[in-house]
């Protein structure tokens, strides 16, 4: 039920001075690296995780909501003014907007894409609060026998989504929920491959491993660009004040509204794949533009089309709002930044569960009116400083990474003053590295990491309730729904699959 | 039809499954209850499937359509940098602050630097870029002092050097 006395006390909390400030700086952020090629917009995230300890919920959430809404539609500028995408979830944008930019309707394009990625992330985010109130009062109607077949769905669901090589999917997750029981067990307190340190014995530290595993392998990879290739390293577009000409006609009206088609499709595709867990920015904007592309009557879809520009844009911030679905439901996240998303309120003391909705509602309506609130600044700033962010394509390799290098030792080590953290910052960078170069995919570890503990705790509760019956997964009606959309979804992608690879051998 | 190629996702592939299958035999003599073990089994298991399925993929796939990793020398790198990052975390805490991160920054700058001149025959005005970057490592080291000390009340041990 809506709580008036919550919500009153989370619109002033969330309607002050700092708050907006920190969005303000959340969003310069992330459109700031969003922007620049080869750093994911997850790298910030996980460089303010830190804050978080020191930080209020409503100014720690602030922040990284706006790097993460500024994140997702700063990689667009990029892609369309040099056809080279900032985040990979913007490689969809580079077809139309590129050859946009290059037919000499370059700030069409980027402000069609400023436009669709507000119109999407507003609207998704009008569905996240208008969803997350009746399925979380469904919530607590999960015990630990629905709640294991659940996390059981979402694990199948991120590593068939996440790779077109099932195996480096399955090798990803099972690796997560090896670091996730390290430590001591849950239920009888024994020590599980600590290999005698001491450190280990309350687990993989989260954040250190969040920071390490998705920042040190790009400081790694860009180091290594520019000892070993020091022309290219750097600077991404060679013309790029040339080809980004702000004295150009804008958008219309008219011209925005003609892309209804986009927009629609872009939002329902982004809001409907971003609340599964695992497609994540990338697969949306994809699916949303191929998706498009069927209904388009443009013929120029695929050569240069604002519609082409606003399904990609529109479903790839769609996705923001929605995978606060999952993620506020059942302590889900449905991407890697959700995950970091997802640590950062664990660190605020919310136990983001099946329960948060009734018992931390303020939290919960704080950050529903955060990302409404960050949607006007990413607009704003989007608008305002395009020119400034195309330039930031061009600070030099060389100066940028070493920078970037100390703030993660440091902020690794803030966290609880722990030189180990360093060490487990580390190697999860060289993790993080493998993962990178083996091209397993991230999503599916960084979810099994979150979710193992859940899953054990209600998976081992289920067997002590049951006496080790097995059947008792089986029984609620709940429970044989879960199941059964399980084995579906996985009988179906793989068919899929199956088919699209004979499709392409045929071809 | 099965094509037996030994490819580099082919070799990964073995080692992950001889390191899982190891592994997931060793839990049989852990001083642990099996249901204290049965997660950690579950994990290896996946692990050693996910091995099993890359191998596999490359047999079944025509030989086009194989995606190798890039070979490439970067043992050097996944040493040095982490080193690096290590190296700059202790002497922060037994140096100081102030004066690990400038000079952590400024040798940095200082070598690529003098290795940007040599290659482009521009040794003259190397000087006046390397003062320049000097003022930038200071002011990036003064912005992480208040960052993280004045602001985030950071706990650093006390040294001999600020």
């Amino acid at each position: 039920m809506f709580d008036m006395e919550a919500m009153r006390e989370a619109f002033f909390t969330v309607f002050a001075l700092d708050t907006a400030l920190f969005i303000m700086i959340g969003v310069v952020v992330g459109i700031s690296v969003g922007a620049i090629p080869g750093l994911a917009h997850s790298l910030p995230i996980a460089l303010v995780l830190p804050f978080s300890f020191v930080l209020p919920i409503h100014q720690t959430m602030g922040l990284l909501i706006g790097t993460y809404k500024g994140g997702t539609y700063g990689g667009s500028i990029t892609a369309i003014s040099f056809g080279t995408p900032g985040t990979s979830g913007a490689a969809a944008t580079v077809a139309d907007g590129y050859a946009l930019t290059k037919l000499g309707k370059g700030k069409k394009a980027l402000q069609m894409g400023l436009y669709a990625s507000i119109t999407g992330d507003t609207l998704s985010d009008l569905a996240l609060i208008f969803l997350v109130v009746p399925i979380g009062m469904m919530a607590p109607r999960f015990g630990p026998a629905e709640l294991s077949a659940l996390y059981f769905l979402a694990l199948s669901l991120v590593i068939v989504f996440s790779t077109e090589n099932p195996g480096k999917g399955i090798l990803s997750a099972g690796i997560g929920f090896f670091l996730a029981i390290i430590g001591r067990d849950i239920l009888t307190g024994g020590l599980r491959f600590t290999f005698g340190v001491r450190y280990l014995e309350a687990g993989f530290p989260l954040v250190p491993l969040l920071i390490g595993f998705f920042a040190v392998p790009e400081v790694i990879k860009q180091i290594k660009e520019v000892i070993s290739r020091p022309d290219d390293s750097g600077i991404v577009g060679e013309a790029a004040e040339k080809l980004l000409k702000l004295k150009e006609e804008g958008l219309t009206l008219k011209e925005f509204l003609s892309t209804w088609r986009g927009l629609g499709l872009g939002t329902l595709v982004g809001t409907f794949l971003g609340a599964l867990p695992g497609p994540g920015a990338t697969l949306s904007s994809y699916t949303a533009y191929s998706v498009t592309s069927q209904f388009s009557k443009d013929v120029n879809y695929g050569k240069g089309a604002l519609e082409g520009v606003a399904a990609a844009e529109a479903a790839n911030n769609a996705t923001c709002g929605a995978t606060f679905i999952p993620l506020l439901t059942f302590g889900i996240p449905g991407s890697s930044i959700a995950a970091l998303l997802m640590a950062a309120l664990i660190m605020e003391g919310v136990p983001v569960g099946p329960r948060v909705v009734v018992d931390h509602t303020v939290v919960v309506y704080t950050l529903f009116l955060l990302l409404l609130l960050a949607n006007p600044f990413n607009l704003l700033f989007g608008r305002l400083l395009i020119p400034v962010y195309s330039k930031l394509t061009r600070i030099p390799a060389a100066i940028l990474w070493p920078v970037i290098a100390i703030v993660l030792v440091i902020g690794t080590y803030a966290l609880n003053n722990r030189p180990f953290d360093i060490v487990i910052c580390l190697i999860a960078g060289l993790i993080g590295y493998f993962f990178k170069w083996f091209k397993l995919p991230d999503g599916p570890l960084v979810l099994s990491f979150l979710v193992t503990p859940l899953f054990e705790a209600n998976f081992r509760q289920a067997l002590t309730i049951s006496r080790g019956d097995f059947t008792y997964f089986f029984t609620s009606g709940i429970s044989q729904v879960l199941w059964i959309v399980t084995t579906l979804t996985i009988f179906f992608f793989v068919r899929k699959r199956k088919k699209t690879d004979a499709k392409i051998s045929g071809d | 039809m099965i094509t037996f190629r030994v490819t580099l996702n082919v070799k990964i592939g073995i080692m992950i499954i001889i390191v899982s299958a190891a592994a997931f035999i060793w839990t049989y003599s852990m001083p642990l209850r099996s249901m204290e073990l049965f997660i950690p089994r579950i994990s290896l298991g996946l692990m050693g499937l996910g091995g099993f399925l890359i191998i596999l993929k490359d047999f079944l796939e025509p030989a086009a359509k194989i995606m190798e990793p890039k070979r490439e020398r970067i043992l050097p790198f996944l040493a040095g940098v982490p080193a690096a990052m290590w190296l700059y975390g202790w002497s922060f805490r037994n140096i100081g602050l102030l004066t690990s991160t400038f000079l952590f920054l400024i040798i940095w700058w200082i070598c690529i630097s003098i290795r940007d001149a040599k290659r482009t025959d521009s040794m003259k005005s190397v000087t006046p870029k390397i003062l320049k970057l000097a003022a930038l490592a200071f002011i990036i080291t003064a912005t992480v002092h208040l960052l993280f000390i004045e602001l985030l009340n950071m706990y650093m041990p006390s040294t001999f050097l600020p």
